[in-house]
């Protein structure tokens, strides 16, 4: 029942070969999925930014939005909440979406971001009734 | 006697009736000032816009019935800033008794470089921005302008005419705070505004985009080549990813542009006033234009 070992080398060969098809096409495909620089852009331009958000009553909830993404968001028993997101922060400056909103029995409150970029800190002060939705720029 | 005094009570109050129904009449000669004077005068204006929506107020001239009814009216409105040049000629041919009052006259305006050619307004070379109204603020400052003037043509009327224009000035903070939202959607790096004629300066305040015109301040600037050439070359270099066509404009240049530079077609704009459907009103204008732009250059 045994083959000739000439045969047999040869099947072991020829499934060798075959085998370095679907090898090469994965190593192709890997190099194409790599090129598009712009998908990994914006991940390598963001810094680490520091975010305090002050409200003057609590409980409240906030949502921080950035380029129309919500980057932070949460409902604060206390009147101080904190929190580092890694962003964009070009020469140009950020504009910030802030979404703030108290409870009915709130009158007439305030709410003030502060943002630490690069060791510099930002602060800005917005005012409402029951609830803010408004875009501050930084710095 | 009694019979008499009665007749003569009721005649004195259906005249104050005849007289208090009498609306102030108002030639507008702007689709922004026309929603002004309608916003804020209510019931109480009888307005006629002489510039209707879709009409180049740069090369408007008025026609014989345009001078009747400026003829007649008590208040005539123009945007001012040198937009429109026929004025003075319009107020002497047709012999108009009423005010008139250019309301872009009344706050401060942005200069830019006057075309070649271009001496209306020009002072240093430098030439006003007549397009204020792409500035939220500044339509806010119009209505209390025209809010102004129409208590002094009827001060009897000064209850409902300021809560007119509170209301309208409501709507207009709203305006505000969405075009806020909106272009805060768009990075700061990107906001660079190619139209083809240089009617933006305010709105580039305003939002923090640089405005790059392909024609002057007015339509009938013609673009020499070299201007041409130099905005290409800017669409390059800054990574314009699109230009903007205007509404009542021919945009043959502006498509060759995009040719050139590769930039895309952003959408048309409304530059000179309102327009029809959705831009009929300012609200909607902005809207549309503001839209427009943060979307194709996302």
């Amino acid at each position: 029942m045994r083959g000739s070992p000439l045969i047999g080398t040869a099947i072991i060969l020829a499934l060798l070969g075959l085998m370095l098809i679907p090898l090469r096409r994965l190593t192709t495909a890997q190099a194409v999925s790599s090129a598009p620089a712009t998908i990994v852009e914006p991940s390598a331009k963001a810094t680490p930014v520091h975010l305090e958000l002050e409200s003057s009553h609590a409980p409240f909830s906030y949502e921080i939005s950035h380029l129309g993404k919500v980057i932070w968001k949460g409902d604060a028993m206390d009147k101080d909440v904190q929190s580092d997101v890694a962003m964009e922060f070009p020469q140009e400056g950020v504009d910030l979406r802030i979404a703030v909103s108290w409870p009915d029995d709130a009158s007439r409150e305030a709410v003030k971001l502060a943002v630490t970029e690069n060791d510099s800190i930002v602060e800005k002060t917005l005012w409402g009734e029951k609830k803010i939705d408004d875009v501050l720029t930084f710095p | 006697m009694k019979a008499s005094l009665l007749c003569s009570a009721i005649l004195i109050l259906s005249l104050g009736h005849v007289l208090a129904a009498e609306k102030i009449k108002i030639a507008s000669l702007s689709t922004i000032t026309t929603e002004i004077a309608n916003e804020v005068g209510g019931g109480r204006v009888d307005v006629t816009g002489l510039v209707k929506p879709g009409v180049d107020p740069h090369s408007y001239e008025p026609t014989p019935d345009d001078l009747k009814q400026v003829e007649k009216s008590q208040l005539v409105l123009a945007t001012g800033k040198h937009m429109e040049g026929y004025l003075t000629k319009l107020k002497e041919s047709a012999g108009a008794k009423g005010d008139l009052l250019q309301v872009g006259d009344k706050f401060p305006s942005l200069h830019m470089k006057a075309e070649e050619g271009e001496t209306a307004g020009s002072t240093n070379g430098l030439v006003e921005d007549p397009h204020w109204w792409h500035s939220v603020d500044n339509m806010e400052r119009a209505a209390k302008i025209v809010r102004d003037e129409l208590i002094k043509i009827s001060p009897g009327d000064k209850d409902y005419f300021t809560a007119n224009a509170d209301a309208y000035l409501a709507k207009l903070e709203e305006l505000k705070r969405w075009i806020k939202i909106k272009v805060a959607e768009l990075p700061r790096d990107k906001r660079k505004l190619v139209t083809s004629h240089d009617a933006f300066q305010y709105f580039g305040r305003d939002y923090g985009f640089t405005i790059y015109g392909i024609e002057g301040v007015s339509t009938e600037d013609e673009p020499s080549n070299k201007k041409v050439s130099d905005i290409i070359d800017t669409i390059k270099t800054q990574h314009v990813k699109a230009i903007f066509f205007e509404s009542i404009e021919n945009p043959k240049v502006s498509k060759a542009i995009t040719h050139e530079s590769g930039a895309a077609i952003g959408g048309t704009l409304y530059a000179d006033g309102l327009g029809e459907g959705d831009a009929a009103t300012y609200d909607g204008m902005m809207r549309h234009n503001v839209k427009t732009i943060v979307d194709a250059l996302k």
